[in-house]
């Protein structure tokens, strides 16, 4: 047992692509706690960066015209929405503007579910439109709530509704 | 401090998943662990022009993929690639791995308890024809993450 314990002692952390993981000899292992909180690094129209103490998480984000019936954190196992111009109803795959909901999903280094944040017009007080600032409000509004949501949701036995 | 408790969550997961896939951290942690020496049994290949996915089942959780045909030439076999575009390219001889968390809702399936985990494309090698990769490369990727511990390490590897 005490050598076992020195060999972990002894693991490589391995920053591969700024995502820490830790690897004993013949596992790679990837920890994401909630309670740790993220800095926002960048984001795009719909893509949006955080750092935490472990290493860095992407994600996307979309604009829907519903929230699911779900509060902030909760989490959608197969996200459709209609876009209002067309009226056709699709799978959710990031970059959707069809309303004022923003929807945060992590992609790496593993894969969310969609993870509901909030109304935009309504968190914002209605000075924003929800595509001028989803992405940058699911890096910048991922706190305990929605980390939970986000982290929890990882794996396809991991709940959601 | 945080870190110190991170990492010693780490340690108590690799302990335990030293006697199988015993996950111990604290409550609301996700923890995703891969074993790269532990050989598999390939329980799912759907090969189609439009849909290329495998599905490999370990003793601690199953793990699903896609596999491409690209016109991409990898620089060697469990290379990984960064940037593979597969939309307008996926018709080439090169045939490319990628382990992608491909959710299914329907209980009764294998995928059930995916680990969630992401990696970046990997090349496997190539085929003579891209017909032949087309054929052979999603049934290769399965067989590839069941029972190579080079080509499996590999892919764990490439984990962003």
């Amino acid at each position: 047992m005490k050598k076992l314990v020195t060999s972990l002692m002894l693991m490589v952390t391995l920053p591969i692509h700024a995502t820490t993981m830790c690897a004993a000899n013949d596992t790679v292992a990837i920890v994401l706690d909630p309670s740790i909180n993220l800095t926002k690094i960048s984001n795009g129209s719909s893509t949006w960066q955080v750092r935490g103490s472990y290493g860095t998480l992407y994600g996307i984000s979309a604009c829907l015209s519903t929230n699911k019936n779900q509060a902030k954190g909760g989490t959608v196992a197969r996200l459709s929405d209609t876009n209002p111009n067309t009226n056709e109803t699709k799978l959710v795959v990031g970059g959707e503007q069809n309303g004022k909901y923003c929807w945060c999903r992590l992609t790496h280094p593993a894969l969310s579910r969609w993870t509901f944040l909030w109304d935009v017009q309504s968190a914002h007080g209605g000075s924003f439109a929800c595509r001028s600032v989803c992405a940058s409000d699911c890096s910048i509004y991922s706190d305990a709530i929605m980390r939970a949501g986000l982290f929890g949701s990882i794996g396809s036995d991991s709940g959601g509704n | 401090m945080k870190n110190i408790v991170s990492i010693f969550v780490i340690m108590m997961v690799i302990m335990t998943s030293s006697y199988g896939y015993t996950i111990c951290a604290k409550k609301g942690t996700y923890v995703g662990v891969l074993r790269k020496n532990v050989n598999g049994t390939v329980s799912n290949v759907t090969n189609t022009n439009s849909k290329k996915q495998w599905a490999v089942v370990y003793n601690y959780k199953a793990i699903t993929g896609y596999a491409s045909c690209n016109e991409i030439v990898g620089t060697s076999v469990g290379a990984p690639q960064t940037n593979l575009y597969t939309t307008a390219l996926d018709t080439g001889q090169y045939c490319w791995c990628q382990m992608w968390p491909i959710y299914d809702d329907d209980d009764t399936t294998n995928y059930h308890y995916e680990t969630g985990i992401t990696s970046y494309w990997v090349y496997f090698n190539d085929y003579t024809t891209a017909a032949d990769c087309a054929m052979g490369c999603t049934t290769a990727c399965a067989n590839a993450m069941a029972t190579s511990q080079s080509f499996r390490s590999a892919v764990f590897e490439a984990v962003w």
